[in-house]
């Protein structure tokens, strides 16, 4: 009987999708918002300072 | 209301809440921010959805392939015969190529697939850096600023040595 040997495509063959996108962009997220927090707390700081300065020397 | 200790505290506090206006407007800013990763996240998934879907249409595929081959080895054991340059020889080496092909359609998406996945998360990490630079120099301000205010204390605290 002749050999005819055939093309074999991997096993496995198939797309394997990839969390790396969707995983940094959540975790992202997050650190993202937390750190806009921080900012907002460094502005809201100076406003604190703001105010015991005025009082101080206006006291 | 007289000026007083009540009207020196409220300048104070308007102060304050002037200040905390641009607070509040940069905590909703990282808020819309942080939806906006979420809704980018979600599309990913979606994506990752429709890949896996792909993948199963090509394992099937591939299950439909060797159930065929399967049928056509024992047809041809039935024969008893070798394969000749017609039928059964040229179904296997169009199948062959179609395999060939199909192998490496998916591995060039596959590479694309990565690809964009690091493409990605290079670009968070970019926006992290960005928005950690934000706090960072929203930071040295109150830093700056503390400087300053201690600066109007101390002075403060001087003059009232001299102040009857």
């Amino acid at each position: 009987m002749p050999n005819i040997r055939e093309f074999q495509p991997p096993q496995d063959l198939g797309l394997r999708p990839d969390d790396r996108a969707m995983e940094s962009t959540a975790n992202s997220g997050r650190r993202i918002a937390a750190l806009y927090g921080q900012s907002a707390e460094a502005q809201s700081d100076i406003g604190r300072r703001v105010k015991s300065v005025v009082e101080h020397v206006g006291s | 209301m007289a000026f007083g200790i009540g009207t020196i505290s409220s300048i104070g506090s308007a102060a304050s809440d002037l200040f905390s206006i641009g607070a509040h407007r940069t905590k909703a800013e990282g808020l819309r921010l942080e939806a906006g990763n979420y809704d980018a996240a979600a599309g990913f998934a979606d994506e990752n959805a429709e890949f896996t879907r792909v993948s199963t249409a090509i394992k099937q595929y591939q299950l439909d392939r060797n159930i065929s081959q399967t049928i056509g080895g024992q047809a041809a054991d039935v024969a008893g015969a070798g394969f000749a340059a017609s039928g059964s020889a040229l179904d296997l080496m169009r199948d062959s190529a179609r395999e060939g092909e199909l192998a490496k359609a998916v591995g060039a998406q596959q590479g694309l697939i990565t690809e964009e996945g690091y493409k990605v998360q290079g670009q968070t990490y970019r926006n992290m850096g960005a928005a950690a630079r934000l706090a960072a120099q929203s930071e040295d301000d109150a830093g700056d600023f503390a400087k300053f205010t201690a600066g109007i204390h101390a002075a403060s605290a001087i003059a009232s040595f001299f102040i009857k």
